[in-house]
């Protein structure tokens, strides 16, 4: 015959066991954010993407206004490359000074494509 | 010359599989009429199981090894697998006897000293380890207080199991379902319930596949529509020094705290840590590759073979495989039930979907909450912050083993 009160122990011991070390982690991995994180350069600057060199300009709606300037090197390169090939021009005419979010994907196509590249990467 | 002949095809005919199903002693369990019905039974399941695997894709990489190790052991005469060296009445009153199963012992009793011996799952975490990316938890490790409320269901179901009639240490093998972790699973049922492992296993791995029909009827359940469409911030990008010493602050706190879980997570942050460091780039491609797969190969198969029908063909497994879905939902329940409240204590920051990721089959869990958020709002993207509670999760249910592993010392 099973010990109830044992058993309720073990059960209410159990979780609360898991919840501690769990917590003590979490608390570990807090303090060494404060330590390591990577620094958040959140200075807001009001620029416009520039297309300086070269004579095409990419013209951009006003609201697009550029907020908040991050150092991303290899998504820049991204940009950096789709621009040029869209414009048919070299990457050195470029001059990426900032980007943004433009809000979220409104087209399904973009909502899929988003989704099946979420999931190759898993 | 001609009764020789016939000696010899009498007493081949009698060598046979066939024979011993169909000319079955008074000694098999499940004798009907001279027929072995329990050895038919369970070729019927394993087909049924490789029919599951092949046709319907469940967790196919174990569920096939598993379902022929099955085949191989029920098939008569055989004798690859021999489960009395393991659970018979002298190995569990004297120990294994390993001159004894090294001597007459065929493939699959070889094979299985390295679940015996619990050296299979770690040697599995080492590989999870090193394919899984744990910066989602790093950028918001508030996502550990989820996978820890998703071990609701391991506690929950070690009740019921004990209702049930299971003593403690059977009940506690059969609670770690909940942790949806296959591995972890294995390693706490081999030290405290070995003759359960078969079910144990399956049931495990058949609910892992069917996450993504269990869960999502309790996560509608325990949500309102408002709160399944709450959109997240972005996560903080995570430098590469954090990455590197979270595995090692995480050994270092759960060798200190709970010892037992060591061999588990010791190995799963070994693994992270190859990958992480980038200094040990070949460790880890075998690690999550060639080792993993040989690994997942022996475990399969071998747990595969302990499915003997004396051993499975028993009401105990029909209760261990409702208790495995009582003990998933409770899982869900818990780790949705906690989403909430971290919802409203931040103001409706939190979407209560991540909490159900919390259960740690990685990443299926997390998809799960993807897929639940995107149908109230299409643009809604939670699945990295699923990500967050899932590999939790992971932590989570080989935390709650080791707690088993160490009470369990105090029953035996």
């Amino acid at each position: 015959m099973v010990n109830w009160g044992n058993a309720i122990l073990v059960a209410v011991l159990g979780l609360a066991t898991v919840f501690a070390v769990l917590i003590i982690i979490m608390v570990a991995i807090m303090i060494m954010a404060k330590i390591f994180a990577p620094a958040k350069k959140e200075t807001p600057k009001k620029e416009e993407i520039l297309n300086k060199p070269v004579k095409n300009t990419v013209s951009v709606p006003k609201k697009d206004i550029i907020v908040e300037v991050r150092e991303d090197t290899e998504l820049i390169a991204v940009f950096a490359a789709a621009i040029a090939a869209s414009l048919n021009t070299s990457t050195y005419n470029l001059k990426i000074k900032s980007y943004r979010r433009l809000g979220e994907a409104k087209s399904s196509w973009q909502n899929i494509s988003r989704k099946e590249n979420i999931y190759t990467k898993l | 010359m001609g009764q020789l002949f016939i000696d010899g095809i009498k007493s081949f005919a009698g060598s046979t599989g066939l024979a011993r199903i169909f000319a079955a002693t008074s000694s098999s369990a499940f004798a009907v009429n001279g027929i072995d019905a329990g050895v038919i039974i369970m070729i019927c399941i394993a087909c049924v199981l490789l029919y599951l695997a092949i046709v319907k894709q469940f967790e196919p990489l174990l569920l096939l090894p598993i379902a022929f190790g099955m085949l191989l052991t029920n098939l008569p005469g055989a004798g690859v697998f021999h489960a009395e060296f393991f659970t018979g009445e002298d190995a569990i009153k004297n120990g294994l006897d390993f001159g004894k199963i090294l001597h007459d012992g065929g493939l699959l009793d070889l094979l299985y000293l390295g679940v015996k011996l619990g050296i299979y799952p770690p040697l599995i975490f080492l590989g999870i380890g090193a394919m899984t990316d744990f910066s989602p938890l790093i950028a918001n490790p508030k996502s550990l207080l989820l996978g820890a409320a998703a071990q609701l269901g391991v506690f929950t179901a070690f009740l019921g199991a004990l209702l049930l009639g299971f003593t403690i240490p059977e009940a506690m093998s059969i609670g770690i379902i909940g942790g949806a972790d296959g591995p972890t699973a294995i390693f706490v049922t081999k030290t405290l319930a070995a003759h359960l492992l078969p079910a144990i296993a399956i049931a495990a791995y058949s609910y892992m596949a069917l996450i993504p029909i269990i869960q999502p009827p309790i996560m509608k359940a325990f949500t309102t529509k408002k709160e399944r469409s709450i959109k997240m911030e972005q996560l903080r990008p995570v430098s590469k020094t954090e990455k590197i010493l979270f595995p090692i602050v995480v050994t270092i706190i759960v060798a200190l705290f709970v010892p037992d879980a060591v061999s588990l997570v010791g190995t799963l942050m070994l693994g992270n840590l190859f990958k992480e460091t980038g200094v040990a780039d070949r460790l880890s491609k075998t690690a999550q590759n060639e080792l993993m797969n040989i690994i997942t190969i022996f475990l399969g198969v071998t747990v595969g073979a302990t499915a003997t029908a004396d051993m499975f063909l028993r009401p105990q497994t029909l209760f261990i495989i409702v208790l495995g879905l009582v003990a998933f939902a409770f899982s869900t329940f818990g780790g949705i039930m906690l989403g909430k409240l971290m919802c409203k204590l931040t103001g409706g920051k939190i979407n209560p979907l991540i909490g159900s990721a919390g259960v740690s089959a990685v990443p299926m869990a997390a998809r799960v909450s993807q897929t639940v958020g995107q149908k109230e709002n299409p643009t809604n993207y939670l699945l990295m912050h699923a990500m967050g509670p899932n590999v939790a999760g992971v932590i989570g249910s080989a935390v709650a083993a080791g707690v088993f592993l160490s009470l369990a010392k105090l029953f035996i």
